[in-house]
């Protein structure tokens, strides 16, 4: 797996940048996108929550900006990543490569845009309140994340081709996880089904940005480390799954 | 049916690059959750390709030239037999090959040519070659959305041309670019033959096979109906053509009497 993204690692970084240079020059307002997307979606959000329900935990923008922008990043790349083997047929058919680096191109295209997004939402928490030194362990959470969303992308990937029916199972996992991982609300310590709640990695995921972006607390590394851990495994195993079947998915992508 | 004295040519044959043996390919085709309809596109095709050679293969729509050149390049695995690769590197000549249409296409070389499993330095260094090869001058570092089918098809045709893979799989049913360019491909390619690059052609047309190639192999129906000398596999094809076309005249004469 690894002597396979190394050996492409030139295909992978040209091909992410054809990639988000094609997503930038593709609409009008090019990269605005970027940060428009989370802002409509918060809006949305906002609307429902504070004006409908009236609900919202204080300084509600902050707490839903961070929210939006970390499980968007997970739920773009297991969706894209999903189809991204079978929308690579027409290459796959032409050439012999290892299709690993298929989902892996489209996860460096989220993660690329991830990041812009999270630097100007950092420096908006920073306009708003001084910086936390807590902002160091971003990067660890981030990078506990990235583990995470790649193992879960690649099931997708390396399973859809063969089961086109998967996507669509896909599609309402993720929303029930949207649901399920607090991006619009706040379940703290103490509460009932907090443990539960919390078997989600994703809810640990917001959960850990929040402490440290917003209240000053330092992150819970034993979650950190063990979701990392998980998202390794999962890449580990799924890359072998995908080498076996890497001469199987020309014959069956549709 | 007097079949060619196969391998003639053993005795001055260059090292092994590929071998195909007895090889098959079984499509399934999925009609329903329950139904699975199998479709063999390849029976029973065994051949050597050796350094240097030219090898054409030949056969009707559908007789599975395709899915043979795809076992060649690696794509996809025999479900029978075996397709051993002894350590070559082996391009389609794919036309196109992820070309991105929002870069430009100097931009489109690269990727193209790391996705083929060249370096980068490999391909800066063939980089003005190609470029010229194209005839794409003014238009290179322009996006290649702004491309005609034929330019594009020129520019797929240059990367893999000027790259050197050691064996060229060409599979010309796909056609490259206007009239010009395809003499100027076509010349190209005789040249390459002559400079001892390994090439795997497939055409419908045997004048090609004839003018381009030494050895040739004919397909029908997922079987190797003959293989050998290029003159004696096209002599039979040929005449099988003429044969048919007797048989198809005299049917129709049938029906109208």
């Amino acid at each position: 797996m690894i002597k396979d993204l190394y050996n492409y690692r030139g295909y992978i970084f040209y091909s992410t940048r054809a990639k988000l240079i094609t997503e930038v020059i593709q609409n009008h307002l090019g990269f605005l996108w970027w940060l428009l997307d989370p802002l409509l979606k918060m809006a949305v959000y906002y609307g429902v929550f504070v004006y409908l329900l009236h609900r919202g935990t204080e300084d509600f923008v902050s707490f839903l900006i961070v929210g939006i922008v970390a499980f968007t990043w997970f739920s773009t790349s297991v969706m894209q990543g999903a189809s991204s083997i079978n929308e690579a047929r027409g290459l796959m058919q032409q050439i012999h490569f290892p299709k690993i680096i298929v989902p892996t191109i489209t996860f460096s295209v989220k993660s690329f845009r991830f990041v812009i997004v999270t630097i100007v939402v950092m420096v908006f928490l920073s306009i708003k309140n001084e910086p936390f030194v807590t902002w160091f362990a971003v990067p660890a959470v981030v990078l506990s994340q990235a583990m995470f969303t790649y193992g879960v992308l690649l099931i997708g990937s390396a399973v859809v081709p063969l089961v086109p029916d998967v996507a669509i199972i896909i599609q309402y996992v993720l929303q029930a996880m949207m649901f399920g991982s607090g991006v619009f609300f706040r379940i703290q310590p103490g509460q009932a089904n907090y443990d539960i709640f919390m078997l989600n990695p994703m809810a640990k995921i917001l959960e850990q940005y929040r402490e440290v972006l917003l209240y000053n607390r330092w992150p819970n590394w034993n979650s950190l480390v063990i979701i990392a851990l998980l998202g390794v495994f999962l890449s580990v195993v799924m890359s072998y799954v995908i080498k076996k079947l890497d001469h199987c998915y020309p014959r069956v992508a549709r | 049916m007097n079949k060619p004295e196969q391998y003639t040519t053993d005795h001055n044959r260059g090292e092994l690059f590929i071998s195909v043996r007895n090889a098959a390919v079984v499509y399934n085709q999925k009609r329903s959750i329950f139904k699975l309809r199998k479709f063999e596109a390849l029976k029973d095709v065994s051949l050597d390709i050796h350094a240097g050679e030219s090898v054409g293969v030949i056969g009707r729509n559908g007789a599975g030239k395709s899915t043979f050149l795809r076992l060649l390049a690696g794509i996809i695995k025999p479900d029978r037999g075996t397709v051993i690769n002894t350590g070559v590197k082996v391009s389609l000549l794919a036309l196109q090959v992820g070309f991105a249409p929002e870069l430009s296409g100097r931009d489109n070389i690269m990727l193209s040519g790391m996705l083929l499993g060249f370096s980068k330095d490999a391909i800066l260094e063939n980089m003005d070659a190609i470029i010229e090869f194209s005839g794409l001058q003014s238009h290179i570092d322009v996006a290649v959305r702004t491309y005609s089918t034929g330019m594009s098809a020129r520019l797929g045709f240059s990367i893999a041309h000027q790259l050197h893979p050691d064996v060229l799989l060409i599979d010309e049913t796909l056609g490259v670019g206007d009239k010009a360019f395809q003499i100027k491909s076509s010349k190209a390619m005789k040249e390459k033959i002559k400079s001892n690059q390994t090439v795997v052609l497939v055409s419908h047309n045997a004048q090609t096979i004839a003018e381009l190639c030494d050895r040739a192999i004919w397909i029908e129906d997922g079987v190797a109906f003959a293989k050998g000398l290029v003159d004696e596999v096209l002599w039979l094809y040929n005449n099988a053509a003429k044969l048919e076309a007797t048989r198809k005249m005299g049917k129709n004469r049938d029906i109208q009497k």
